[in-house]
């Protein structure tokens, strides 16, 4: 069955049950909405969108944190693996948040809370690594200067 | 809230497996020791207040702009 909402970013869309994705902590600081939908609009490669399907107000603007650092590592403990219903062999994907500003050169991402998600249970969760020294507010790297085509 | 004054040395015990102990006490710094299960998290209180309110200012973000998309490097290495 299909059912449709209306976002603040991409307007009315459609969704299934099965795409689903449940936070089941929610985001750190809204963590009354649980559950989300991952949009990943050609025009907006690389990056995705998580939008919130309890307040569709809500959306998160994500990248892949190794476009940023090849180098990134995230550390999960068993809670974190425990609460995704990760598989001892099971596979996660990494997604950080961008915070957009008015100039590009100002838009930063939270290496330090990455999202994690299992693709197979479609179950996600925003790990704090408080005690690393990945930054809230990393640069991100550009390419070219301002209004290059 | 429950408080309980302790002095350096002095410990705490939370539930079956969580222990607090006040290590040192110099001028206005407090240095504490926990020892907790590896599943338990636990943060800075700050640093945690700053992720949930980068995560609220995130999530009302417009849409990127073109130029930006245009800026990023396209190319990651696969997301393990």
């Amino acid at each position: 069955m299909t059912n449709k909402i209306q976002t603040r970013l991409f307007g009315e869309i459609e969704y299934t049950e099965d795409e689903v994705v449940l936070f089941p902590s929610g985001i750190i600081g809204l963590e009354k909405l649980k559950r989300y939908l991952m949009l990943a609009p050609d025009n907006y490669q690389p990056l995705k969108f998580l939008v919130s399907l309890d307040n569709p107000v809500i959306s998160f603007t994500l990248i892949n944190p190794y476009l940023i650092d090849p180098d990134y590592d995230v550390l999960l403990t068993d809670s974190d693996r425990s609460e995704i219903e990760l598989a001892d062999q099971g596979r996660i994907l990494v997604y950080t948040i961008l915070s957009l500003a008015e100039q590009p050169e100002q838009n930063t991402v939270n290496m330090m809370a990455p999202v994690i998600l299992n693709p197979d249970q479609m179950r996600a969760r925003q790990i704090a690594m408080t005690a690393s020294s990945y930054s809230i507010a990393h640069p991100i790297p550009l390419t070219g200067e301002s209004g290059d085509s | 809230m429950l408080i309980i004054s302790r002095k350096k040395d002095e410990g705490l015990i939370i539930g079956d497996n969580i222990s607090v102990r006040i290590l040192d006490v110099s001028g206005d710094t407090v240095k504490i020791g926990i020892e907790a299960p590896r599943q338990i998290p636990v943060h800075r209180e700050e640093i945690y207040k700053r992720i949930q309110e980068a995560n609220i200012q995130a999530a009302t973000s417009p849409l990127p702009a073109v130029d930006l998309l245009k800026r990023l490097k396209k190319e990651p290495p696969p997301n393990t």
